[in-house]
């Protein structure tokens, strides 16, 4: 049975993209066979965070106005050969794409894959709104900051208004050192306000932005934030997985020995 | 020291709360002014409430508005 998920946010630069990126690779490196849609028109990005912008020949709207079949749209993965992306067109607006024509595209990809992943654009536009229709399942991603938290807010709002089954929160760039100092909320500040069940935290990471400069995913490589989304990604396919301990409490070592 | 006083996670927290609060409740931050004004003169009636740490919040699913209202001093209790 396949699964289609949005991810959004709101507000942007919270990590979207990245997180799309790096659970599109989990879910893949986890077996599973994963498309993950750039439906960011105009403003496409996932391309060069996997590093397949020189591989676009067609893109989504090429698929869905008919200029081409959607095999040749389909880029693979440098890497993992179960891993696809759909790209968005760079040269057309929002409007190039109407919710229902996101559904039916979204159901030809269930034929093929286990999971649809659609990274949405920032916003709570047309964009937003194509990108939640198809979707069974929505992932919110926010950092532990006033502005993205509130606008999270929002969307979660506009989510459950739109009937959405499932929504989950990812919060992304965790600083450990500044929870311990009481100078940024902690998972379960963000978790009391949102009120929505918790799939994932990934931390602050310099690594994110060294593979994201080479075009190459964190995911499944020896680093806190890969181990973070290789773990989501179990999430996702619904595995129980404890959470790291990012509360930046010290351990009993760190008490211990390093005072 | 750049900043003083309070850890900046709690005021963003409550910055943060008054924020999401009016946004549910689609109103502007004045109109939650004016009600929780309101709504303490009114209850100040009936009894001795700490009106500094009254707390308002809305929750989803189901919707709900709560209001935690501490009282300054449960003192006087009546005796018949």
């Amino acid at each position: 049975m396949s699964e289609v998920i949005v991810i959004t946010s709101g507000k942007g630069g919270v990590g979207k993209t990245t997180a799309a990126a790096n659970l599109g690779t989990a879910l893949a490196a986890a077996d599973k066979k994963t498309v993950m849609v750039d439906t960011d028109i105009g403003l496409r990005n996932l391309d060069v965070v996997m590093g397949l912008e020189n591989r676009i020949v067609y893109n989504l709207v090429d698929v869905i106005e008919g200029n081409c079949r959607l095999k040749q749209a389909l880029i693979r993965d440098k890497r993992l050969s179960n891993l696809y992306l759909l790209p968005a067109a760079q040269t057309r607006d929002k409007s190039a794409v109407e919710p229902e024509q996101m559904i039916k595209l979204c159901e030809t990809l269930r034929k093929e894959f286990d999971y649809i992943l659609l990274d949405s654009p920032a916003g709570i536009e047309q964009g937003f709104k194509n990108a939640v229709s198809g979707a069974d399942r929505a992932i919110v991603v926010t950092t532990p900051e006033v502005s993205a938290i509130r606008d999270a807010d929002r969307i979660i709002g506009l989510l459950e208004a739109a009937e959405m089954q499932k929504i989950h929160l990812l919060i992304n760039k965790i600083r450990p050192d500044m929870v311990r100092n009481g100078d940024m909320m902690s998972v379960e500040d963000v978790e009391e306000i949102l009120a929505v069940p918790l799939i994932g935290v990934v931390p602050d990471d310099e690594n994110i932005v060294i593979s994201t400069n080479r075009g190459e995913t964190v995911t499944g490589k020896e680093c806190l934030s890969g181990q973070a989304f290789s773990n989501t990604g179990r999430r996702i396919m619904g595995e129980d997985v404890p959470f790291c301990d990012l509360s930046g409490k010290k351990s009993i070592w760190h008490r211990l020995f390093k005072k | 020291m750049l900043f003083n006083g309070k850890k900046s996670c709690g005021i963003a927290k409550d910055r943060l709360k008054q924020l999401v609060l009016t946004d549910r409740m689609g109103c502007s931050p004045e109109i939650l002014d004016m009600m929780q004004r309101d709504m303490v003169t009114s209850m100040s009636r009936y009894m001795n409430i700490d009106k500094d740490s009254i707390e308002f919040s809305i929750r989803r699913n189901p919707g709900r508005f709560e209001a935690s209202v501490p009282l300054s001093a449960i003192s006087g209790r009546h005796t018949f």
